[in-house]
């Protein structure tokens, strides 16, 4: 995977705001690799700055008030530096993203049709015919029952799961090769999030695309993605293909993220367990590890100093001085 | 049938508030601190007296002598003009002049949504910047102006310097477009620039809202132009507030033809209560405000309606 150049790749990519108390650091120094046609699971909690990564990456963040560093290359173009216009021209053809909530995602006043058509119209200069026999087609592949009715309604007539579809349609109208899904399955009941996460996959797979998921539920990932990359703090912390990261993981906090899911042969009544403590606070510069704060293993050494991002075997990374495996 | 319904909900709702507004106009006129018939007719015999107050109904209960009153003055029968010694019909000052005051509201409104809306969004883009700064300042100058204070200006200014512009009467569009475009121009100027600044002000901040949203977002990563995001995506959204300040203002603006009218000697509806008032015509008054009143209940339910088409989600549920 690392021999043939990637679709998307980051380089000590940060991220940082302008706040009252001073900048704040949402990403830091991030570098990700994804390959053609790869899944690739971004795992964290919330405030760990997978959002602000995925929509930095793309160079959807409002220019004025986030500040990037770092490149990012997409199919041998810098976004990093490029102007938006030109960024412009790889949104929903080479990249497309798809939203948390579908209710605030989709505009509230427009009717399905219109929304889902218009990037095939404007981008793919579509005449209205065609975009609309497209547009029926992708809706009939996201499982959307009667198409026809759909295009006629708006967004608040539909229901969570059918929204959510609607999105995934209009992301995928034009074909990206690259597609962000951004807790494509957080607003949505569990019963449709299997559905939802099912037909991602399958259509992954039909249209040879890559696709980045942002989660905070390692669960949600687990069976959809060839690799994982867990953040804290804003930082990667471990990255490894997925099976090798559930049966070896390193780091202390995807631990406690894993320890964190119900399972269903533990015992009920039970109470699960929490990761306690907060999130350092983003604008104050860490001395040591980030985790150093709510680590059950924590030492001196930890608090001391930042262990660094270390390939220990082959595709498999983490930053930690005593890793659960012991391997270092 | 499901979207007749709630208009014709509305039709009553409008219905009710026309006749509770109309009824306690209808009682105000009792209790004028002297007698409308002695008013009137100051010198007339009893006699006469006793005939006038048959005729106004005044002889009879509050709610006979009203719904007498208003069953006359829907089908336009809104008595006389008694000052001019009874040969006018209040009717035929109405339909005189309501006319050319729609139209100065019209044209008010068109030259104010013409510069709100560009200005709005274009400021909401361009938020914090010199631009908008320049832009919001200048606006915010400008609404503090009162409106009859910005006509005598540009009476001063474009009539008599500059003789650009005529500065009194009235000429009907028909008679002549071209002129009647021109005498209309610096009343409906003094009228529409504050409107225009405030109306800039509401747009530019749901604009601001708006930009915030996800869904705009999302029509970034469609790869769509800012313009186009600007005017199919947010626009739609943001301008519900703004309709419904420009129906409410339409009462508002009633008021401010009344001055503006007096002050060009135009004969408007206006002009007409304010020459009702400044002449105790208060039968006439009676109609005049009533008419208002009517105009505007029906801007408001006229906005509603609209915000229905702009907003699909309010449909129904106001």
């Amino acid at each position: 995977m690392s021999d043939v150049q990637p679709m998307l790749s980051l380089r000590n990519f940060s991220v940082s705001f302008d706040t009252a108390r001073g900048p704040l650091y949402a990403v830091r120094n991030v570098d990700i690799d994804v390959a053609d046609g790869e899944s690739l699971g971004i795992v964290g909690e919330s405030g760990s700055g997978k959002t602000v990564l995925s929509r930095g990456a793309m160079g959807l963040l409002p220019k004025r008030a986030a500040h990037r560093s770092g490149t990012v290359i997409y199919d041998d173009h810098d976004l990093s530096t490029a102007p938006r216009d030109e960024l412009r021209q790889y949104w929903g053809t080479g990249m497309a993203m798809i939203f948390q909530d579908p209710m605030t995602a989709l505009n509230p006043v427009r009717k399905i049709g219109s929304q889902l058509t218009e990037g095939l119209r404007v981008r793919l200069q579509m005449n209205k015919h065609d975009a609309k026999t497209r547009g029926l087609e992708l809706l009939h592949r996201v499982r959307i029952p009667d198409p026809e009715a759909v295009m006629e309604k708006y967004p608040f007539q539909l229901s969570g799961g059918m929204r959510q579809r609607v999105m995934i349609a209009i992301a995928l109208a034009c074909k990206p090769r690259l597609l962000f899904a951004d807790e494509p399955t957080t607003a949505l009941d569990v019963t449709v999030q299997a559905q939802v996460m099912q037909l991602l996959s399958e259509l992954r797979h039909e249209m040879g695309m890559s696709m980045v998921i942002v989660t905070h539920d390692l669960g949600v990932v687990a069976g959809h993605t060839d690799r994982i990359a867990v953040m804290y703090a804003g930082e990667v912390v471990e990255i490894a293909p997925t099976k090798q990261l559930f049966a070896n993981m390193q780091m202390p906090y995807t631990e406690a993220l894993m320890k964190s899911i119900p399972r269903l042969d533990t015992p009920s009544g039970q109470r699960l367990p929490v990761i306690s403590g907060r999130l350092p606070d983003p604008t104050q510069p860490e001395i040591g590890c980030s985790f150093a704060s709510r680590c059950p293993y924590v030492t001196d050494k930890c608090r001391a100093s930042a262990p660094p991002l270390v390939e220990v075997t082959p595709g498999h990374s983490y930053r930690c001085w005593f890793p659960i495996g012991g391997s270092r | 049938m499901t979207r007749a319904l709630p208009i014709l909900r509305r039709l009553g709702a409008l219905l009710a508030v026309i006749v509770l507004s109309t009824f306690f106009l209808s009682c105000l006129l009792r209790l004028l601190p002297t007698d409308l018939v002695d008013m009137i007719l100051s010198m007339g015999t009893p006699q006469e007296k006793a005939a006038l107050r048959h005729t106004l109904y005044l002889d009879r209960d509050v709610f006979t002598s009203y719904i007498m009153w208003f069953s006359h003055f829907i089908r336009g029968d809104m008595g006389i003009i008694y000052g001019t010694g009874g040969g006018e019909t209040v009717w035929s000052h109405v339909t005189r002049s309501l006319p050319i005051s729609l139209l100065i509201m019209l044209y008010t409104q068109v030259f104010a949504l013409v510069i709100a809306v560009p200005l709005g969004i274009f400021t909401a883009y361009r938020a914090g910047k010199k631009s908008d700064r320049a832009i919001s300042n200048t606006l915010f100058t400008a609404s503090s102006v009162p409106n009859f204070a910005l006509a005598f200006l540009l009476i001063i200014v474009v009539g008599v310097k500059l003789k650009w512009l005529p500065t009194l009467e009235y000429v009907g569009f028909k008679e002549n477009p071209f002129q009647h475009f021109k005498h209309l121009a610096i009343p409906c100027i003094s009228l529409g620039v504050g409107l225009a600044a405030s109306y800039t002000r509401l747009l530019r901040t749901d604009v601001i809202a708006a930009l915030k949203d996800d869904y705009v977002t999302m029509a970034a990563s469609k790869g769509l132009s800012d313009s186009r995001i600007l005017l199919t995506h947010v626009f739609r959204p943001a301008s519900v507030t703004l309709l419904t300040a420009a129906a409410l203002n339409m009462g508002a603006l009633i008021g401010g033809t009344l001055v503006i009218e007096t002050i060009f000697a135009i004969p408007g509806f206006g002009f007409e209560i304010a020459y009702a008032l400044g002449t105790k015509e208060f039968v006439a008054l009676q109609s005049f405000i009533a008419i208002t009143a009517i105009g505007y209940v029906i801007f408001n339910v006229t906005a509603d309606l609209l915000i229905g088409v702009v907003d699909p989600r309010t449909r129904g549920s106001r």
